[in-house]
This record gives structure tokens, C-alpha cells and sequence, in this order.
């Protein structure tokens, strides 16, 4: 392999930031003009196929983990829980689809539902200043325990959704993984555009798919250190929490 | 439908990414002409490219006026459909309408794809039961209420949305708001075989041997009051007009793909020219794949419901078999 070549896309690899940087390494692979692409649009698939890199990139690995808090300075991206409820919805301002980690003065403890049933019968009528247990209540909800007198905010942190904008995606959503892996999500990209040539280029193309799946195995291993290990090749190995997030 | 705030995916854009990988034209033009009294009306779009007379579009997509019509005619130039708001000659029209074949030998019809998409969505709900609802709640737009009780009533329906009653709450006046514990009918019968006759309020919930989406009471209620349920839900059913192009995915954006894969499972492996059992088995594994990895991701955030470790035999089990 020529040396200096491969040395340049990798510089290319580590100053990308968004979608446009990636599609045209997706283009360049198809070979398709970077500038006029005849077969696919860039909008509808090539950009399309790049956010469903990172979704399925997301639900091997557990990447990107965020902390939303008022001190980030994000644009609402902080959650305050509401008076006089137990149950609380996920929203496009906290674009988690796990959330992990509740904080409000300080941290509040994860439970489930189950428990609070078994262990603190009628918990649905305590009312207080400050929450002390949540629990998730599928992917989208979580409850808290006690309902609140007055809006409390809290700062959440977890699995969040790669891309929050709607479609139809620019090319300037921001690319949240660390960018040794961003040349798997252009694999997976490339693989996802032969489906509707159907020939045995795609099936040839597995091979290409099966190499995101490996980075990714690699990601989640990289991601250990972190939290949990959510992903083995085989799917034989039972994902399970840490010690640390069983505490 | 209750959207969960991470769904912003609609039916039409999933159509859109089918349409795309089968090959077939996408309407996306603007109306032509712009008209202030609704009504059946004939309008002169930039281009009739996938328009046919039963497409279903989209016009005036994201605005205040945004519509679903369905045509009624058409000529080379110009459709005609019935508009129930006033539109701007600019305004979009949006729709993947399958038009290959249209009329007469269609390859796929767009009510069929929305079908394949409530199907799969559903099918995807089950395996996951990744989306809960609470009834009575306010959190959600629009979920049902509460379920009221009715003195001496031991049975009740559960909402049409319910996949499985997860937890049942009994909120009656001056008492308390207790979960109810959850147990069969067949416990009940060894603990007191008196249990039918009993009436008070309610301490336990079951499921067993009634009929199907209901649930029962024991003791049966002597006081007014209401059930509040969480449970995990099903999205709507794909019969015709049941879903609309610009509604929501009830699934989170991040796993939308595996709905996209189920459908073209189902476009490649049915009878006709555009059969592919190649590319509809691998549909069908990234489908299965992505229900495995949003199981698994369940699980390894805490949030197990145990929808993994349903079991499932082809062969029904005995009557009298007492395996466990």
C-alpha cells in the first residue's frame, strides 16, 4: 500500500466533524462523482445510510455517552423535572434513548419500579423538594420517586440518539464518535448502497459490513473502561451492568 | 398515538427510504396553483412524474396547512384531488407512491407498504418492549385514561394499545394509590377456593384464563375509584386510513432502520417480478438483528423487561402436561 497515501486519509479521517466530510469518502468508494452523484442522492440515501451507520454504532457500543447540564451552555439542553409527577418523558431537548445517570444536588439513585412496589408500598403519594430514586420506564419514560412541590433541575446523562436534527439531514450534523472510528461508518454506508443494486457486488459487500461490526466490537471494547461491555461478536455473551452502575 | 419525543421519523420518510432501494420515483414537486377555497380542486404541479389517480401526497409539508390528499384524476398536466385547506402555488407536494405499474399492474401499492410498516413496527414493539405508557398520565399526549372501577366488577379491558400490562395501580378515593400484586387465577384457586365470592378492595391483579386483553380483580372493588396501568404498547394497525404519511414512528429514531429492513423483507419475498429471496432473507436478518440489539441494550442499561427470554414453541403444549 502506498504509505503516503494511506498517511493523508488519515489526516482527512481526523479533521472531520460532520456528515459532508464522510459522504464523499462514501462517494469516492462507490465511485461516484463527489460533486454529481448519478445513482444515489446524497440527501435521501448517502447521508441517510451515514446516520444509520451511527444509530446501529450507538446500540452495539453504547456511544455516544452525554451529560446534558444547564452549565453546558447547551441550547435546552437540560432537564427540569416538573411539580406533581412520578412519571416523566424523555424529549427532544434530553435526546437519550438510555439514560444512565440521574443528578440533582446530588445523585439520585436508579432503581426500578419493581423495587419501589416491593420495597416502599404506596410510593406513588410521597411528595418532596428533591427527587432521591428514578427508574426507567422503557426507553422513552423514567419515573421518580417522590413527586416534586416545585421544578427541579437535574442533570441527566446517558445513551443519546448520534443525530437530533430532522430529516432531511444538511451534511452539517455533527459526527460524535471519536475519529478513529469514523472510516467504519463510511464502510457501513457503502455496504447499505449496493442493497438496492442487488447484485453480488452486494453480496460481496457483506465483507465490508462485517468490518464495521468488528470496529465496533473494538469501540465496545475501547468503551469498557468507561461502563459496560454491551456488545460481544457472537451475540452469545449476556451484556450486564458494571458493578458501578448496579451501585 | 403518543409520540415519544425522540421519534421524529415519519411513515412518509420511511416510505421514501423503501422507495429509494426499490428503485421506485419519489413525487416531490410544488402544486402549481394556488387556490383560498378548499375543495375538490385541479391543480398544475411542476411535474406529474409518480402521480396517479389513488396516490396519497403530502402537500404543504411542515406548514400550517399541511394536508394528506388522495387524487381523484388526473390528465398529463394536471391531478385533482379534495384539499380541506387553502394552498399556495408553492407549496410542497411530498410522496412515495410506488407508481411503477400504477393503475392497472401495480408492483406495490402504497397501502400495502404502510401495512408492511404497522406490521413490522408492531412485530418490533413485541420483540422489544422498548416503548411504555401509563394510563391517566399527562406525560404522553395522548394516552388513555384511567380505567374506572365498577363495584362487584371483577374483569376490565385494558387499553387497545396495550402489548402486556406491565404493573396495575388501584387509585381509589382517601386510600392510598397501591400497585396491586400480580398474579393467576390458578394461585388464587389453592389459596381460597372462596376467592370469586370475595368483595373488597382490590389487592391483586391476573391475567390467566380470561378473555384476551383483560385483566381481574381480587377482590373484587366495593368502592368506586379507577386502575391505573403501565404497560407496553403497540403502534397502529395498518388498516387503510389508520395511518397518515406525516404521522410519527411510535420507535425512536435510532432504531427507525430496522423498520425499513422489515418492510423490504416482506417487498422482496412476495409473489411477482420483483421477488428477491437473496436480499429479502438479509433484510430479515438485519431486522432480527437490530430487535437482538435493542434487547441487549435493555438489558445493559438495567432496563430488562424480559421480552429476550419470551419462549416460544411451534408445537402447542399438551393439555395436562405439567412440565413447568
Amino acid at each position: 500500500m502506498d504509505l503516503s497515501v494511506e498517511a493523508r486519509h488519515d489526516q482527512v479521517i481526523r479533521v472531520m466533524s460532520n456528515i459532508s466530510n464522510l459522504e464523499v469518502l462514501v462517494l469516492d468508494r462507490l465511485e461516484e462523482s463527489r460533486t454529481n452523484s448519478q445513482f444515489w442522492s446524497v440527501q435521501n440515501e448517502i447521508r441517510v445510510f451515514l446516520v444509520e451507520a451511527m444509530n446501529e454504532a450507538a446500540l452495539l457500543t453504547g456511544e455516544p455517552e452525554i451529560r446534558y447540564s444547564t452549565n453546558q451552555g447547551l441550547a435546552g439542553g437540560s432537564l427540569v423535572l416538573p411539580p406533581g409527577l412520578n412519571v416523566i418523558q424523555l424529549n427532544e431537548n434530553v435526546p437519550l434513548f438510555g439514560m444512565m445517570r440521574l443528578e440533582s444536588s446530588g445523585t439520585v439513585k436508579k432503581t426500578t419500579v419493581w423495587d419501589m412496589d416491593r420495597m416502599l408500598p404506596g410510593w406513588e403519594n410521597d411528595v418532596g423538594n428533591v427527587p432521591d430514586f428514578w427508574f426507567p420506564i422503557g426507553l422513552t419514560l423514567f419515573g421518580i420517586h417522590p413527586q416534586l412541590t416545585a421544578p427541579v433541575n437535574v442533570i441527566v446523562s446517558g445513551v443519546a440518539e448520534p443525530v437530533t436534527s430532522p430529516r432531511p439531514y444538511t451534511g452539517a450534523e455533527p459526527v460524535d464518535y471519536q475519529e478513529e472510528y469514523r472510516d467504519a461508518l463510511v464502510d457501513y454506508a457503502t455496504h447499505i448502497s449496493g442493497l438496492k443494486e442487488g447484485t453480488k457486488e452486494f453480496m460481496d459487500s457483506i465483507k465490508v459490513y462485517d468490518r464495521f461490526i468488528s470496529r465496533m466490537q473494538e469501540l465496545s471494547k475501547f468503551a469498557t473502561r468507561k461502563g459496560s461491555l454491551r456488545f460481544s461478536r457472537t451475540l452469545g455473551v449476556p451484556a450486564s451492568t458494571t458493578p458501578v452502575e448496579q451501585r | 398515538m403518543a409520540y415519544s419525543g425522540l421519534s421524529t421519523i415519519t411513515i412518509e420518510q420511511i416510505l421514501e427510504d423503501v422507495s429509494f432501494t426499490l428503485v421506485e420515483p419519489i413525487v416531490n414537486t410544488t402544486l402549481g396553483t394556488g387556490f383560498a377555497v378548499p375543495g375538490s380542486v385541479a391543480v398544475t404541479p411542476g411535474s406529474m412524474a409518480g402521480i396517479y389517480t389513488g396516490a396519497q401526497l403530502i402537500i404543504a409539508l411542515g406548514q400550517v396547512t399541511q394536508e394528506q390528499v388522495t387524487v381523484t384524476g388526473v390528465t398529463s398536466t394536471t391531478f385533482t384531488a379534495v384539499f380541506l385547506n387553502p394552498h399556495l402555488g408553492t407549496d410542497s407536494v411530498i410522496g412515495a407512491t410506488f407508481p411503477s405499474g400504477q393503475t392497472v399492474n401495480p408492483l406495490f401499492t402504497q397501502n400495502e407498504i404502510i401495512g408492511y410498516l404497522a406490521d413490522v413496527q408492531n412485530d418490533f414493539l413485541l420483540k422489544t418492549r422498548c416503548i411504555f405508557e401509563v394510563t391517566g398520565s399527562d406525560v404522553t399526549p395522548t394516552p388513555p385514561g384511567n380505567i374506572a372501577l365498577v363495584v362487584n366488577n371483577r374483569f376490565y379491558p385494558q387499553p387497545s394499545q396495550v402489548i402486556r400490562v406491565e404493573r396495575v395501580a388501584a387509585v381509589i378515593p382517601g386510600q392510598l394509590t397501591t400497585d396491586l400484586y400480580d398474579t393467576t387465577q390458578s394461585d388464587l384457586d389453592l389459596d381460597n377456593s372462596d376467592w370469586p365470592a370475595n368483595s373488597n378492595l382490590p389487592k391483586r391483579w391476573f391475567r390467566d384464563q380470561i378473555d384476551t386483553a383483560k385483566i381481574g380483580l381480587d377482590p373484587s372493588p366495593n368502592v368506586g375509584g379507577s386502575l391505573e396501568l403501565w404497560y407496553s404498547k403497540r403502534g397502529p394497525t395498518g388498516d387503510v386510513g389508520n395511518l397518515k404519511l406525516y404521522s410519527l414512528l411510535l420507535i425512536p429514531d435510532v432504531m427507525s432502520h430496522y423498520i425499513k429492513y422489515g418492510i423490504l423483507a416482506k417487498c422482496w419475498s412476495k409473489d411477482g417480478e420483483t421477488r428477491d429471496p437473496m436480499r429479502s432473507e438479509y433484510c430479515k436478518k438485519r431486522f432480527e438483528f437490530g430487535v437482538v440489539l435493542v434487547q441487549r441494550f435493555m438489558e445493559g442499561i438495567g432496563l430488562d423487561t424480559g421480552a429476550a427470554q419470551q419462549s416460544f414453541s411451534p408445537m402447542a403444549v399438551p393439555a395436562g402436561s405439567n412440565n413447568g
